[in-house]
């Protein structure tokens, strides 16, 4: 037996037929971060070439549906927008859901699309959904920067006044929760749908309406006192909140965010921990 | 010293046919619900598939293992059990040492960026570092042969430079082990015969460990120290290449020496000609293995149903890769309706070098127009001890040995 062992230790690396529950490293992930950086690159490159206009259409696309939320919520229907300028507060909304919803289905179609790959090459699964949601951050930061162009022509233009602080510091850290959520949210609707395709249906409808429930377009001072309790039980409602607390003056460090955060630390550990589980299985189907 | 850096233990792959991908939510619940109702489990063997059963062979450090066996023998899902896109059902596989595996030449290749651009992300995906790729990439582009287009996007390519530059990346991957799934057949004749030299240059120099699965035989002779020889998933036969490829050469019918019918009805041709028989007789074989230094004997015989035409039958023999190397007429014959002809051949010993062959026979009347072709009607395998690659032969040189004639 004693000799057993000693052959045993001596295989670097076993193949079973089963994964499992914290069979992980970070080590092996960031063992690939060149692959990561590659895959996004080339999602990005290759939306843009043949385009006249490349990253114009970054931003094209989001202004004009702020353009149209703002006629729409501000102008028409008349949606308080807790004294901001409904432009700002559209472009935030909008901005953070589709970064949001984006990563989300980026990460579940990844596997999709890179189907062909993943049946002829072994890399960290979680490497795809990863990229896909670098490729919204990219987005996400042309729109960022066309924010901030709005926040100081509202300063320095409108007799508003944006309300600098250090919590603006904070802003890439939720951010950062936003993807995580997306990317688990993404990777766990792929164990999901992929033998059940009904039920991509499913998640393409409770997506939509997830929106309604995020105060995209509306602030959480206009939902009553009795429904606001469940507002919160959204992750997104503390992020969105105190996004725009950044440049209002409401208060950015809210007991609702924390627990936002927490809540979404821990959804998205345990949905990364059922898709490390079961990846294999579902990629074999896909 | 042989050291094991691969163990294959008992390793058993089962796919559920019919639900791959297919099966919806409702039909699964119908079959739950069946289930629980009438409390019988449905037979699990009944839509299993078992693709490989009770695998178990070792590779020593530096061997270079060929894997053949037929279409859906379960060549390509070992392999992707091994380079893990797939997981074992059972069984288990130990190893040591970093493996590369191309089951495809090209792997995530993207049209739209450039031939640079994709070296980058193919040998990435492949799991080579930026560092590495950087540091080797002027031999990956020489390698190529296509440094003038490297920064024109892949899908302006031919075919043949987007499988030289994606062969380019893959012979250039750094690992302990690799993997290599039917890569051998890219190319054209000339850029094979480079991946080829480059393939014994990987496994035999550098010591590498290599799993190769191709139908070349000729190449898996040359590379390999052992086969593995499936059949319908299980390892009917591991061992040395010679004998073992004879026998399953042998035993799958692959080589096929000959065909015969009785009636024109039955045979197959046309309105005009049938053939009758067509074989190739070697003069010896041993253990089923025939070698290059035995004299092979062509023979054909068919019959010809209208009044009044003109046959010269021309003769094919190509490579595995499909380069004729052969061509040689009959004379031209004048023909009586409903008649049978004979026409024989020889291909003297040492002649051919060690590889596979096929034979196609070609019917043509006096303007040379085709009036039947018989494609790949014959096919053989010769082994040798020397490796020789067939070059070009001179037209003239071939007829002045070979002949072919009526009788």
């Amino acid at each position: 037996m004693k000799l057993d062992a000693n052959q045993i230790d001596d295989w670097e690396w076993e193949i079973k037929p089963s994964v499992g529950w914290f069979d992980f490293s970070f080590k092996k992930i960031l063992n690939h971060t060149d692959l990561i950086w590659s895959l996004t690159k080339r999602d990005l490159q290759s939306s843009h070439k043949q385009t006249v206009l490349g990253n114009f259409w970054l931003i094209f696309q989001p202004l004009i549906t702020t353009i149209v939320y703002t006629l729409v919520f501000a102008n028409i229907i008349k949606v308080s927008t807790d004294g901001m300028p409904p432009l700002l507060f559209y472009l935030t909304g909008n901005m953070l859901w589709s970064f949001f919803a984006d990563s989300m289905f980026g990460s579940l179609y990844t596997f999709r699309t890179n189907a062909h790959i993943l049946s002829k090459v072994y890399f960290p699964r979680i490497i795809l959904p990863l990229s896909s949601v670098l490729v919204q951050a990219y987005k996400l930061g042309v729109n960022l920067l066309f924010f901030i162009v709005a926040v100081l022509f509202y300063q320095f233009f409108t007799n508003w006044e944006v309300s600098f602080n250090l919590n603006l510091i904070a802003i890439p850290f939720l951010l950062a929760f936003v993807a995580l959520y997306a990317l688990a949210l993404g990777s766990f609707s792929f164990i999901l749908t992929t033998k059940y395709k009904d039920l991509e249906n499913i998640i393409q409808l409770v997506m939509r309406l997830y929106m309604f429930v995020t105060p995209v377009f509306y602030p959480v001072s206009l939902v009553s006192k009795e429904l606001s309790w469940a507002f919160w039980f959204n992750p997104l409602t503390a992020i969105f909140e105190s996004f725009r607390a950044c440049y209002s003056l409401s208060e950015f460090w809210t007991m609702e965010l924390y627990i936002s955060l927490g809540s979404i630390t821990v959804f998205s550990m345990i949905a990364l921990l059922i898709f490390r589980k079961f990846e294999s299985k579902f990629i074999e189907v896909l | 010293m042989a050291k094991p850096v691969i163990e294959f233990d008992h390793i058993s792959k089962s796919f559920e046919i019919g639900k791959l991908g297919s099966e919806t939510l409702r039909q699964d619940l119908i079959k739950y619900w069946k289930q629980l109702t009438q409390k019988a489990s449905l037979n699990p063997s009944n839509d299993t598939f078992w693709a490989l059963q009770d695998i178990s062979f070792s590779v020593n450090e530096g061997e270079v293992i060929g894997i053949i066996g037929r279409n859906g023998s379960g060549k390509s899902t070992l392999m992707k059990i091994l380079s893990r896109v797939l997981l074992p059902t059972t069984g288990l596989i130990r190893g040591k040492g970093k493996i590369s595996s191309i089951l495809e030449v090209g792997t995530g290749f993207h049209g739209e960026l450039t031939g640079l651009e994709n070296i980058f992300l193919n040998a990435q995906i492949l799991g080579m570092k930026k560092h590495e790729v950087t540091q080797k990439l002027d031999k990956i582009i020489a390698f190529s042969g296509i440094e003038e287009f490297i920064n024109t996007p892949v899908k302006r390519y031919s075919s043949g430079m987007y499988v030289r530059l994606a062969f380019s990346v893959a012979a250039h991957l750094d690992a302990d082990i690799l993997i290599l799934d039917e890569v051998l057949a890219v190319g054209d004749a000339d850029f094979q015969k480079k991946c080829l030299v480059k393939m014994r240059e990987l496994a035999s120099n550098e010591g590498k460990t290599a799993l190769i699965i191709s139908h070349d035989m000729q190449a898996l002779r040359q590379l390999c120290n052992q086969i593995a020889y499936l059949e319908k998933g299980k390892l009917k036969e591991f061992g040395a290449p010679t004998p073992t490829i004879a026998k399953y050469l042998y035993q799958e019918k692959i080589e096929f020496l000959g065909q015969v019918y009785i009636s024109p009805d039955e045979a197959p041709g046309n309105q005009y000609l049938r053939v009758k028989k067509v074989s190739i007789t070697p003069s010896e074989r041993v253990n089923q293995i025939i070698y290059r230094n035995a004299t092979l004997s062509f023979e054909l015989e068919y019959w010809n149903l209208i009044p009044d035409i003109s046959i010269m039958v021309r003769l094919f023999v190509f490579s595995f890769s499909g380069e004729c190397l052969i061509q040689i007429d009959t004379p031209l014959k004048n023909l009586g309706v409903n008649t049978l002809h004979c026409v024989t051949g020889t291909i003297p010993s040492n002649y051919l070098g060690a590889g596979s062959y096929y034979f196609s026979v070609y019917f043509l009347d006096a303007d040379e127009h085709k009036v039947l072709g018989f494609d790949t009607c014959l096919s053989i395998d010769l082994a040798g001890k020397e490796s020789i690659i067939l070059g070009d032969i001179p037209q003239a040189h071939v007829s002045s040995i070979l002949k072919l004639q009526y009788i």
